[in-house]
């Protein structure tokens, strides 16, 4: 039986919306980022409920919306604000706290497609298959933005060396 | 580990995550707000023929509406306001030929069905040969008069009397559309697509309708809603005809700029003339407007029971008339879906009542 488009936004919001927050690194592009997903959603409700697994073509859709963010897509030009990506600075915690949010920090800096791996991998704790379908690359793709990433975040992590505080 | 340190950072931040229920507040704006704006760029959706042609230019369907149903006529406004739960608009099909006397058979009684949910419309098939009590007529609790005569007896109101008390729903609203009229609009829209499953041989005209999709202009839609006699199943495929006749025309209008265009939408509601009468009832001209929007072509599915189970529900009156027994556990079944609105459950289980866009 075919879910009806309010049944899926009941089911899903809740998981759609962490995982956009895990992507963008901040609740108010997060939630832009999943209503104007949504709204897209609905529009082709009828197609996508016909999709062996709507939920599946649903989080392609955002974590495109995602990558494409601030590229003259249609993201940003219905969102019409320049509200940068990148989370806001750091709270003045005790320092093992800093270091421990000193990779949520630097998460942002890294460029999308390797974050999205990044979060499918270790939040979604997707295959590396599913992440290739969900990114539209390949397996090898997926592996090479996943190593590289931890590269960067492993090459900047040192407790002693890294500065509290926003990146750059 | 670095693996463990991200996992553990992602989990720390699960609070960042905004409410849900705001979320869904601003999702639903974005909704109205796409959906006003397609509006006023003239794309719109559509339920029915006769209730679509509101969506246009209300000025000129004072014409139209001012008809023996005696509606209120309400009017522009700005808002849209949808009656909220599940909706029923009667539509009814007359082949005139009307004189005061006699006002002529519904061949075609269909109840559109729009859940609560107002994404959908199911074209409930009601079929004329089916067996009703009809009050005043025949004898009390007889129910034995085939329910196409209602209208003859009583016209639109009566009709509208005799499926409220076989379904148990309530009726919103009635359409009443003559042949003549959709012939016209027919033509008005540049011809209609239908799809027919098997070829169709016209006793009134000897054509041949080929199987498969082809454009009908009026005169040959005309000739095909008209056929029965030479059809598998009859009257059963004569109302599949028109549901994807009808579904066919929701895509001219749609899809041909004509509703968008209030030139043209005039152009279609002159065609129309006084064949079209509506009588909006609860639903009101701003509902029906409102709903028109939210309701696409592909959206419109097609309901019909006797389908497969034409010698199960064909039952004789003591002088040997042959009718459909509407109480059949398949139609009582669809008939209590009407009044729960669970029609989408009923579908998925009965896919074999079922016609939707191929």
């Amino acid at each position: 039986m075919r879910v009806t488009y309010q049944e899926f936004v009941d089911l899903r919001l809740p998981a759609l919306l962490r995982y956009a927050v895990m992507l963008t690194g901040d609740p108010h592009t997060a939630q832009d980022l999943v209503q104007e997903t949504m709204i897209r959603v609905h529009q082709r409700w009828r197609r996508i409920s016909q999709t062996t697994a709507p939920e599946r073509y649903v989080r392609r859709m955002l974590t495109t919306g995602y990558i494409d963010l601030r590229r003259g897509s249609w993201f940003s030009r219905v969102i019409l604000r320049d509200q940068p990506v990148e989370p806001p600075p750091a709270p003045d915690h005790a320092e093992g706290a800093a270091v421990r949010d000193e990779i949520w920090l630097r998460l942002a800096s890294l460029p999308r497609q390797q974050r999205a791996a990044l979060v499918l991998r270790y939040y979604e704790d997707l295959a590396d298959g599913d992440i290739a379908e969900v990114l539209g690359c390949s397996v090898g793709t997926v592996r090479g933005y996943i190593s590289r990433a931890l590269a960067r975040l492993r090459a900047e992590w040192t407790p002693e060396t890294s500065p509290v505080g926003r990146p750059q | 580990m670095i693996e463990d340190e991200l996992r553990a950072a992602f989990a720390r931040h699960e609070d960042l995550v905004p409410d849900p229920v705001v979320v869904r507040g601003g999702i639903d704006a974005g909704i109205e707000r796409r959906q006003r704006k397609r509006l006023r760029t003239g794309r719109l959706a559509a339920v029915a023929a006769a209730v679509v042609t509101l969506a246009a230019a209300p000025a000129v369907l004072a014409r139209t509406t001012d008809a023996p149903l005696g509606i209120p006529f309400l009017g522009t406004q700005e808002t849209d306001s949808v009656p909220s739960g599940p909706l029923n608009v009667l539509l009814l099909g007359v082949d005139n030929r009307q004189t005061p006397e006699d006002l002529g058979r519904a061949d075609t009684i269909m109840v559109i069905h729009i859940p609560a949910s107002h994404d959908k419309a199911y074209l409930v098939s009601i079929p004329k040969d089916t067996f009703v009590d009809i009050p005043g007529h025949g004898g009390a609790g007889t129910s034995m008069q085939k329910i196409s005569t209602a209208h003859a007896y009583g016209g639109p109101a009566l009709t509208s009397k005799v499926v409220s008390n076989l379904t148990g729903v309530r009726l919103d609203a009635t359409a009443v559309v003559e042949y003549q009229g959709l012939a016209k609009v027919t033509d008005a829209v540049g011809g209609v697509e239908v799809c027919l499953p098997a070829q169709v041989r016209s006793i009134h005209t000897e054509r041949v309708y080929p199987p498969g999709c082809s454009r009908f202009n009026g005169e040959q839609a005309l000739d095909l809603l008209r056929q029965r006699f030479d059809l598998r199943y009859g009257d059963l495929d004569r109302i599949s005809n028109g549901q994807e006749y009808l579904r066919g025309l929701l895509d001219r209008l749609t899809s041909g700029g004509v509703l968008g265009n209030p030139v043209r939408a005039n152009e279609v509601l002159k065609a129309a003339g006084s064949a079209i009468r509506l009588d909006l009832g609860s639903i009101g001209l701003t509902g029906a407007v409102g709903l028109a929007r939210r309701i696409r072509p592909a959206d419109v599915i097609g309901i019909s029971t006797a389908q497969y189970t034409y010698t199960d529900a064909i039952i004789q009156t003591p002088e040997g008339v042959e009718g459909f027994d509407p109480t059949t556990p398949l139609t009582t079944g669809l008939f209590q879906a009407l009044r729960d609105d669970t029609l989408d459950d009923w579908a998925a289980e009965h896919p074999e009542a079922v016609r939707t866009r191929r």
